[in-house]
């Protein structure tokens, strides 16, 4: 699995109501360290449709990720299991 | 008398750098951004034997806080401190902050008004900014703050810094973010394994 940690705070949110809507992606969470978890053999996320501008865009990731990074461009991110 | 345990800083008092352009600085930050000039030190160089005799003077930017400025008499720029165009010179730069979107657009209004330039508007994950320029090349932002700092927020900049830390110590491969998301995403599966 590719593993997605996402911080639980309003900036980051509409990464995991993105995640809700895709029934390949398993979403979990808030857990008690405040993280959503994103499970899924490949999560992929569109910058345009979560509304990011570049800057937020770019920091993406920053709650962590388990997996193999496959895209990550100015508009597509795509990680897959190892 | 005040336990070492709870000390705490107030905010800024003043940050400090020099300038060689005494009019033109005075007329950027107290006639164009109208800050008001609080405080003026005129004195022989003291100190090192080659200081030069100088101003330092400060400028009120809200809260308690200044921005100050000493001007060297006679003397002329080093090299090393000349402005140069390249973002890790702009890393070290000021940033005031205002209460509410609407007061930085305003504030954007009012500075582009006097015939300065925005370099950039940037919304950023928790602030949005302007970024502008001070005569001397200094670099200079705005900003408003969305949502105050929470435990979360804390927490979760400790889990990220100690990351980074790791792989800065370590031999492996730290040549790009990617590898402080990898680390942090494998402490906290470990971290709540844990739990």
């Amino acid at each position: 699995m590719a593993t997605l940690f996402v911080l639980n705070v309003e900036e980051f949110t509409p990464i995991v109501e993105a995640a809700a809507k895709n029934p390949e992606i398993e979403v979990s969470g808030p857990n008690v360290l405040g993280y959503y978890r994103l499970d899924s053999e490949k999560i992929q996320l569109n910058r345009k449709e979560l509304g990011f501008k570049h800057a937020l865009w770019n920091g993406i990731l920053t709650g962590g990720f388990i997996g193999q990074m496959r895209v990550f461009d100015t508009d597509r991110l795509e990680i897959e299991n190892i | 008398m005040t336990q070492a345990s709870t000390l705490t800083f107030s905010g800024v008092h003043h940050t400090a750098r020099p300038t060689w352009k005494l009019q033109e600085t005075v007329r950027f930050y107290r006639d164009q951004l109208g800050l008001q000039l609080v405080h003026a030190i005129s004195a022989r160089g003291w100190g090192p034997a080659d200081h030069a005799d100088f101003l330092h003077f400060f400028f009120d930017s809200g809260k308690g806080s200044t921005i100050a400025f000493f001007y060297y008499i006679g003397t002329q720029a080093p090299g090393y401190l000349e402005p140069r165009d390249d973002y890790r010179y702009r890393a070290t730069h000021t940033a005031w902050q205002v209460d509410s979107r609407e007061e930085l657009m305003a504030w954007r209004e009012k500075i582009e008004k006097a015939g300065i330039e925005i370099k950039y508007q940037i919304r950023h994950e928790v602030i949005e900014s302007i970024y502008f320029t001070d005569p001397n090349g200094y670099s200079l932002e705005l900003t408003w703050q969305a949502r105050p700092f929470g435990k979360l927020d804390i927490d979760d900049a400790r889990r990220t810094i100690e990351a980074a830390i790791e792989l800065e110590a370590g031999s492996g491969d730290f040549s790009k973010i990617d590898a402080v998301w990898l680390r942090k995403g494998e402490r906290l599966l470990a971290e709540i394994g844990e739990k």
